[in-house]
């Protein structure tokens, strides 16, 4: 293969990303066009700014970069595409929270915290991609760890963990102290 | 009636709680502990009532709050010189309730985290995708050249390995329960008894083949003749061959 004119470099990733029916990671594409990240990297910024005001977007998503349509429009597209309900229960989703944001976890600990048996929803995420194995703990009975996949990032739209919604500290550490006021009152 | 179909929403036992509390507009720091306990308690009878298997996690929270119920009924108990102890020395200072509520609290930090999963994954499914394709995938290799560098020797070897594989995974065997009753087996030792009036060799009894089963109903059968009184045994010295003799001959002796 020729390597690419500087010009035809940005075409080329244009083209990949179109062609592309996942998330493509900054390095994948460096490696196709021949061209170090750096300057993938600020292609990639062009590009998202070009498709910017277009029906569909460059965007970064679990570590990656793909097309999507602009959300806005979903209502016309819905009349043509029969959208998938792939609406996750209540259940796993608060599976989800936990492991998302306490990984590496084990599934001891998911049953800690949500009060009932963890295991077949666990195993149901793991089968649809969503958690993956993160190895063992090294304490007895060496359970296994869970961590959230990248399947789940593309799942709620991240880029990355970092993107996660943030937990409200202050319901955390309002408890101790109200929880002493009424200790107080119990013993007076 | 209504009562059944919320009753399957539950997720789990925290799930029940808090949805309890907030029926009650209970504050979470200073839980009525009595009353949320006869609610819930309530709700699991209806459960059963209802012919719902009750999952066990429901069954350990009504004791946990069955058991900071009583706890919170004893009166604390602390010693004359108090002044000796640090505060907080006794475990029972601490609020009975303060670990539920900690649990309350780090499991509805969860439920709302979910909520906001559920609402960035409601955006995200607004945004569409191309579509996977895997036939473009498929097309993608070169028909031709599927089985190149791939010979039926290779095939054949391959095949042998399963093969290998399979018939080294465990051989199911079929058990035959073998009937093996006391009364036979004394009828046994009495035939053999009966042919052999010079005293018959206790190993004897057993040979090779015997599987576990034999070799104890054997047994058995032996110490119910011995207590039936219809064998004579003898060993002349410790360790040493133990005879059996029919008794009839021993009474000709």
């Amino acid at each position: 293969m020729e390597p690419l004119f500087s010009a035809d470099i940005r075409r080329a990733v244009e083209a990949l990303l179109f062609s592309a029916c996942e998330p493509l990671k900054t390095k994948e594409i460096a490696e196709c066009v021949q061209c170090d990240e750096e300057a993938v990297n600020e292609i990639l910024r062009e590009l998202t700014a070009f498709y910017e005001d277009r029906g569909f977007h460059l965007e970064e998503i679990a570590g990656g970069w793909q097309f999507m349509t602009a959300a806005e429009f979903y209502p016309y597209l819905q009349r043509f595409y029969q959208p998938k309900a792939r609406k996750l229960s209540k259940a796993a989703m608060e599976t989800l929270a936990v492991i998302a944001y306490c990984q590496p976890v084990t599934r001891g600990e998911i049953e800690q915290i949500r009060g009932v048996s963890a295991d077949s929803i666990v195993a149901h995420l793991l089968e649809k991609g969503f958690l993956k194995e993160l190895g063992r703990r090294d304490t007895p009975g060496k359970p296994v760890l869970y961590g959230t996949s990248e399947k789940f990032l593309e799942l709620l739209g991240l880029k990355s963990l970092k993107d996660l919604p943030e937990i409200e500290m202050n319901v955390k550490e309002a408890a101790p102290e109200r929880v002493a006021v009424g200790e107080e009152e119990e013993t007076l | 009636m209504a009562l059944s179909i919320r009753l399957d929403n539950f997720e789990g036992p925290f799930d029940l709680l808090c949805h309890l509390l907030d029926e009650n507009q209970a504050d979470i720091y200073d839980i009525p502990i009595a009353e949320i306990t006869r609610q819930y308690l309530e709700y699991l009878n209806e459960m059963s009532g209802l012919d719902l298997d009750i999952a066990s996690e429901f069954l350990v929270l009504a004791a946990t709050l069955l058991a900071i119920k009583t706890k919170m009924l004893l009166p604390v108990s602390r010693p004359e010189n108090d002044e000796e102890f640090p505060e907080g020395y006794y475990e029972d200072e601490e609020d009975p309730r303060s670990e539920l509520v900690r649990q309350i609290l780090e499991y509805k930090k969860y439920r709302e985290l979910a909520e906001s999963f559920n609402d960035l994954a409601e955006q995200r499914s607004r945004r569409v995708l191309r579509p996977v394709e895997d036939e473009f995938y498929v097309s993608l290799y070169n028909e031709d050249e599927l089985y190149k560098g791939f010979s039926l020797e290779e095939l054949g070897s391959a095949m042998d390995r399963i093969m290998e594989r399979i018939s080294r995974r465990d051989i199911i065997h079929r058990v035959h329960r073998e009937n093996i009753t006391v009364d036979d087996q004394i009828r046994l030792i009495e035939m053999k008894l009966t042919s052999s009036p010079e005293g018959l060799r206790f190993h004897s009894l057993y040979n090779d083949d015997c599987d576990r089963v034999r070799v104890i109903v054997l047994f058995l059968a032996l110490l119910e003749m011995i207590r039936r009184d219809r064998v004579r045994v003898l060993q002349k010295s410790n360790y040493g061959e133990i005879m059996l003799f029919p008794v009839e001959s021993v009474k000709k002796i």
